[in-house]
């Protein structure tokens, strides 16, 4: 018995300090980004006073173009998330619902383009931007990334569960094959919408990469792109970017919070099957 | 019916098209690229055929930066793996309370952006202003140079990724421990087995699969690697965190030499290519992670 608790006490002794080593940096960056600026570069260092202030976010907020930059982040997220959704529900339902001359065939090149990620591509994107002048557009940040063979495959895998007897029926009934995606597989397919609305927003607010290829105008930067430019000059204004990275921050983990159980739920349906 | 045979093409068109112009076309374009003298303007250029190919295995530049990146992934995958599995089994011991919370914790880090990762390590780590070297200062202790000095920007570097991934994998991990059937620990519990027992001769053999998922997902993800050290350490100190991918990135738009950083983009499309062949000889259905 004793060493049963024994065994109990060290395990969440163990997952405590887990806990403290996963979540206390996140935890110190909110906290710094409230303390003064004479406490964040205080020599020797103040770590533990009680000083706190808004200064930096009034400051940071006022004097930079951060607003523009939250706008430009939430003009790409919806728009981009708005149309993964509704072309990935198109073709996801194509490929589950037809049988079509091609139709395996373009799922798997679609699933092949998992091996081409933008890492590998981002040169001829690149020239091919240039070419349809959306460098430097929101267009170009908007549309290229829309289409994701991810987005495609979950959609598919869901509605191939659903019964193929809905739009028989409904076919006797005469409803057109668009009326049929319309109002019965888009009322049934909220789950997979909500999962894949989700990952977009996550991938799309988060983006580094892919703006760092598209966009150089300052105006056109993304909250991540601008965070990530500007802790890459000489000398790092702290006071003011902790406060920024933090709001970046706010979106991302407000729906995680409020949607964790779709966010489990797709980690798996993408990728335990 | 035979009338409405184009509406699957209908529907599979706006996102097929997207995939054609912006991924497949690129995949083409790429290796086109790679055979030219090409620079940034892309304007005149000369056809070299396979030469910048030999350039790429000739000059140490990129082989290296390939080689720090297999080194990387060596530290970090087994980093990785023994973290989200610790995790995984701590969130679904019996002996540990409030584990649904808990767990949100955790995976917290994998929800962030690379960028902000990034910020909050440097934050951290910060040789004058960081959390850890102040608590040294106030300790009396000296300074550790975590992002100056290579070697410890390169473990620092996998730590934080580690980080960074270990709740993602650990959903995985967890999702495998509860699909082992509980009559297989019963069985072993009536025949006296010990945990440790339990352990290494149910659970690690029938998270076999699970493991591999994992494995293949974490090595995609350490070769893909990028926005986290062009934060952090921009590559540095030296080339000491230059990974491949930013290999290719500054030779394309600092170097502005397109042509040769097409072929490295080639190389690494190759490793993709057997990593992805790999992973689907080992299970048909997969990951399907972007």
């Amino acid at each position: 018995m004793g060493m049963k608790l024994f065994k109990k006490f060290f395990l969440n002794i163990l997952t405590y300090v887990l806990l403290v080593v996963f979540f206390f940096p996140i935890f110190w960056l909110v906290l710094s980004s409230f303390r003064p600026t004479y406490d964040l570069y205080a020599y020797p260092p103040k770590l533990f006073s009680m000083d706190f202030t808004f200064e930096n976010y009034v400051n940071s907020w006022s004097s930079s173009d951060f607003p523009l930059y939250f706008l430009n982040s939430t003009i790409v997220t919806i728009s981009a998330t708005a149309l993964t959704v509704i072309i990935s529900m198109m073709a996801g339902f194509a490929l589950a619902k037809y049988k079509f001359f091609g139709g395996n065939a373009i799922f798997w090149t679609i699933l092949a383009t998992l091996m081409l990620p933008l890492q590998v591509i981002m040169i001829p994107i690149f020239i091919i931007l240039k070419d349809f002048h959306m460098l430097n557009s929101y267009l170009g940040l908007i549309i290229p990334p829309a289409a994701t063979p991810t987005g495609i495959f979950i959609v598919r895998q869901y509605l191939v569960s659903l019964p193929n007897e809905l739009i028989e029926f409904a076919r006797i009934d005469g409803a057109s094959e668009w009326k049929i995606f319309w109002s019965i597989i888009l009322p049934l397919s909220t789950p997979v919408i909500a999962t894949l609305t989700i990952f977009s927003v996550m991938w799309r607010w988060n983006d580094f990469l892919w703006p760092l290829i598209v966009i150089s105008n300052e105006k056109l930067y993304t909250v991540q792109l601008a965070l990530g430019m500007f802790s890459g000059q000489h000398t790092i204004n702290w006071s003011g970017l902790l406060p920024m990275t933090v709001l970046s921050m706010i979106p991302i983990v407000i729906v995680f919070i409020a949607f964790q159980r779709l966010f489990i739920r797709g980690i798996y349906a993408g990728s335990v099957k | 019916m035979k009338t409405k045979k184009f509406i699957p093409y209908i529907f599979i068109a706006p996102a097929f098209s997207i995939f054609l112009i912006f991924i497949i076309y690129p995949g083409i374009l790429g290796f086109i690229v790679s055979m030219y003298k090409t620079s940034y303007s892309f304007g005149p250029s000369t056809f070299v055929g396979f030469n910048n190919y030999f350039s790429v295995f000739k000059s140490p530049n990129f082989l290296e930066a390939l080689g720090r990146t297999f080194l990387f992934s060596a530290l970090e995958i087994p980093t990785i793996y023994f973290i989200s599995l610790g995790l995984a089994l701590l969130m679904t011991s019996p002996s540990v309370k409030a584990k649904s919370v808990l767990r949100v914790f955790f995976f917290l880090p994998s929800v962030l952006s690379g960028v902000i990762t990034a910020l909050i390590w440097d934050w951290m780590l910060n040789y004058d202003f960081g959390f850890i070297n102040n608590l040294f200062t106030i300790l009396g202790l000296k300074n550790i140079p975590f992002l100056l000095n290579p070697t410890y920007a390169f473990i620092s570097l996998a730590l934080i990724m580690s980080w960074a991934a270990s709740g993602f994998f650990m959903v995985i991990f967890i999702a495998g421990i509860q699909s082992i059937p509980v009559e297989l620990y019963e069985a072993a519990e009536i025949d006296g087995a010990t945990t440790f027992k339990k352990f290494s001769s149910i659970t690690l053999p029938m998270l076999r699969p699970t493991s591999i998922l994992v494995v293949i997902l974490s090595t995609i993800q350490s070769m893909q690697l990028f926005d986290i050290p062009f934060v952090l350490t921009g590559g540095g100190p030296g080339e000491s965190t230059t990974f491949a991918v930013e290999k290719v990135y500054n030779t394309a738009f600092i170097n502005l030499n397109m042509g040769l950083a097409s072929s490295m983009s080639f190389v690494l499309f190759l490793i993709f290519l057997a990593i992805g062949l790999l992973q689907f000889k080992i299970s048909r259905e997969g990951q399907f992670w972007a």
